[in-house]
């Protein structure tokens, strides 16, 4: 693997799999250590952050529709089709 | 599908949109839309009611108004589950 697909910038992590020192970007148990270099995390540690729009009311199924569907608002009909790459 | 399945059935779908109506209400007070249409559900349901009851006595009965005849028939009556909705769409 390319290890130093990562700038050339120097820092030490914990390397989640084997908890040793870790020298960015390889570790240093490179011989049995197979855990690929940790990304940084961001410091203040906020992953993410959602943001849920108000909902609208644009227009309602029909109650034996909605019935069946689950829901009365077409915008929040989101039936999951799962798969994913096949 | 008898009469009676019909109008349970239509009761239970303007149950399920008012429900969500009372949902979409409680984050949207203000909406002119939404209670327009919760008034309009209302008029709906309190209607089918009103049918369902002319023809096969009340709809949901309180333990005062059940009539207390020879036995107690809530045995009788279908459980929740029997019901045909979705054999036939």
């Amino acid at each position: 693997m390319d290890k130093n697909y990562m700038t050339r910038t120097e820092y030490t992590v914990n390397c989640t799999n084997c908890r040793s020192e870790v020298q960015i970007p390889n570790c240093i148990n490179d011989d049995f250590c197979i855990a690929p270099p940790q990304p940084r995390r961001a410091e203040n540690g906020v992953l993410a952050m959602a943001f849920v729009d108000m909902q609208p009311i644009n227009e309602v199924y029909p109650e034996a529709t909605a019935f069946c569907n689950g829901t009365l608002f077409p915008n929040l009909n989101m039936p999951f089709y799962g798969g994913g790459r096949k | 599908m008898s009469r009676k399945e019909q109008l349970t059935k239509i009761i239970y779908e303007l149950d399920f949109a008012l429900h969500e109506l009372n949902l979409y209400l409680d984050t949207h007070p203000t909406s002119l839309k939404a209670m327009e249409l919760l008034k309009e559900y209302r008029n709906k349901r309190q209607a089918a009611v009103a049918l369902y009851e002319e023809r096969f006595g009340k709809y949901i009965s309180t333990i005062d108004e059940v009539p207390a005849g020879s036995c107690w028939k809530w045995l009788k009556g279908p459980w929740p589950w029997e019901n045909n909705f979705m054999e036939e769409n």
